[in-house]
């Protein structure tokens, strides 16, 4: 097999490996069902109710919400996904990668596109409930959703391979996580609405690459949104891009 | 390249600030060989190891593997050699079968020839029957035979272990030996291992101790062995200046150890029943033949730390010839 062809088929053999584990592993199948249905059911309908009143008025909170469940769902898993790197060092199975004839960029393309699919089914799961929170979408609309969820499941998953290649322990990976994935989360306007917040929270809103992905998966349903759907995507291939340079470089540095 | 050796490392130097872990270390392994790289803990084995599998690079001189350098090739290194790392290292949520495919694919075996060859892999450490059981179910030795036919797989040219019997029984112990002495026996390939087992080095083609970074003795085990001295003869009578002046009018080398008497000879079985014959009241006898520890200590000054749980007589004896050897 050439360099090439033993590339291509390191990726596969780790998309398949983490695919496998996902599959295998019901924790993490249940959490992912879960933890959407949580903050739909309890939460989003809940608040529903709360404060209905200062929100467009074409939608209400759980419709609001919805967009940011499933981004939380990606959040939380694509960091997740970056534990893997951890674990593998920890248990020996990175080593046995490494010193595989394989190029350092096919194992991180490999781990990432991994994480990356195991976060989408993640989002599909969480996507699913969209009857639920009374979210209505025709097929199409369902395509341009998963495709949003997909570029941002490869940027955060990308970026939890970078927070993984760094750390060392699985408490450090934890600790630091939580600091990356909250405030990504809060600031991304699908917790709360971002028109009449104090300009310095505004601007990191903006600052925000997870916003885009928000507004760009309701404007793929047809909800109302913030940006046109060019500067969305735009955004959004960027931050995808630099993670994945990221989690290229810090990997390498990890590994030597 | 098939004329270059297996593994050969010039002034081979690695640092960790001050501490160097290798310190101009000189080594060549014939290919084909069954070979061990003898030293206690913290003797550079390990950074030997991780640098000839090209996973830490040397602060100063060079390796080569199977004739590619580590540095400067280190993707044509990774398919000449098919590393087993002291820790397992294996994907215990996966089952043996899919363990084995997925080093396959990134070792570049075809698709058409993965089957087969894990099949024979599977054969050749006796796990065929486990191949779809998750390896979280594998005792420690099932764990390590099937990491010897994952590195096996991909037909290396150089088999590298890093102690790969720590921690294992001795059944399973010397089934692993058994598997590396049958890989080394076909001579196509060669076997580096990492060892602090005595028991394990005497049973290599070739030995090499290091310590603090540095080679201090090469050979085989037999040409180490002889180093030490040759075997002899420890024998307590009533009257030991009696057997003594018996002995010499023999033309044998006598010595004193601790209030025995030590003779020196090539046939200790013989001399004890000449020297029965002229010198009565024999106490004690008991012929001592030196084994590779033996060579090790006279070399090193010093046993290994992780032997002296194994056999109280041994290290006793160790400790008698450091003893002597001070004098």
């Amino acid at each position: 097999m050439s360099p090439l062809a033993t590339d291509l088929a390191a990726v596969v053999a780790l998309s398949r490996r983490d695919l496998i584990r996902f599959f295998r592993d019901r924790s993490q199948i249940l959490g992912a069902v879960g933890r959407p249905a949580i903050w739909m059911l309890l939460f989003a309908t809940g608040l529903h109710h709360a404060f209905s009143s200062d929100l467009d008025s074409r939608i209400g909170y759980k419709q609001f919400a919805y967009a940011g469940a499933i981004a939380m769902t990606i959040l939380f898993g694509g960091m997740f996904q970056g534990v893997t790197i951890v674990w593998d060092r920890e248990f020996g199975m990175l080593r046995a990668v490494l010193v595989a004839p394989v190029s350092r960029t096919a194992i991180v393309l490999g781990k990432t596109l991994a994480g990356a699919c195991v976060t989408l089914l993640q989002g599909f799961a969480a996507a699913a409930f969209a009857p639920l929170v009374e979210v209505h979408f025709g097929a199409f609309d369902a395509v341009r959703l998963l495709a949003a969820m997909a570029v941002m499941a490869l940027a955060v998953t990308a970026l939890g391979v970078t927070v993984g290649s760094r750390m060392r322990t699985f408490e450090g990976f934890g600790v630091i996580s939580n600091f990356v994935v909250l405030p990504l989360y809060f600031l991304s306007g699908g917790v709360f609405p971002t028109s009449g917040l104090p300009p310095w929270m505004h601007a990191l809103v903006l600052a925000n690459p997870v916003t885009y992905g928000v507004d760009l998966m309701r404007a793929s349903i047809g909800q109302p949104h913030a940006f046109a759907a060019t500067i969305d995507v735009g955004v959004q291939a960027v931050f995808a891009t630099a993670m994945c340079l990221a989690a290229l470089g810090a990997f390498r540095r990890a590994a030597g | 390249m098939t004329a270059a050796p297996a593994v050969c490392t010039r002034a081979l130097s690695r640092s960790y600030g001050s501490l160097k872990a290798l310190d101009e270390l000189d080594l060549e392994v014939a290919r084909g060989q069954l070979f061990a790289l003898l030293g206690p803990n913290g003797a550079g084995k390990s950074t030997t190891i991780a640098i000839l599998t090209t996973l830490l690079a040397p602060t100063s001189g060079e390796a080569m593997v199977a004739g590619w350098d580590v540095v400067r090739s280190p993707r044509q290194v990774r398919a000449s050699i098919g590393v087993v790392f002291q820790e397992i290292s294996l994907d215990d949520r996966l089952t043996a079968r899919e363990n084995l495919e997925f080093h396959a694919m990134t070792h570049g075996i075809d698709a058409s020839r993965r089957s087969p060859r894990i099949a024979e892999a599977l054969a050749s450490v006796g796990l065929s029957s486990a191949a779809g059981k998750r390896v979280r179910a594998f005792s420690g030795g099932m764990k390590r035979r099937l990491e010897i036919a994952r590195a096996m797989l991909h037909e290396p040219a150089v088999l590298v272990l890093d102690e790969p019997t720590v921690g294992l029984d001795p059944q399973t112990r010397r089934t692993v030996w058994e598997q590396l002495a049958a890989i080394a026996a076909t001579r196509e390939r060669t076997v580096f291992v990492t060892t602090h087992y005595m028991d394990e080095a005497e049973r290599c083609d070739d030995v090499a101790i290091v310590d603090h970074g540095r080679l201090i003795a090469r050979g085989s085990p037999a040409a180490l062995v002889a180093r030490a001295g040759g075997e002899r003869l420890v024998v307590r009578t009533e009257d030991d200046a009696k057997a003594a002046a018996h002995a010499q009018a023999l033309g044998w080398r006598v010595g004193n150890d601790a209030g025995r008497l030590v003779i020196e000879g090539d046939r200790p079985e013989a001399m004890l029943a000449r020297l029965a014959e002229r010198a009565a009241g024999i106490r004690e006898a008991t012929i001592v033949r030196p084994k590779l520890e033996d060579a090790f200590v006279a070399l090193t000054g010093r046993e290994l730390r992780d032997v002296r749980e194994e056999g109280g007589d041994r290290a006793a004896m160790a400790t008698n010839l450091r003893a002597r050897g001070r004098r």
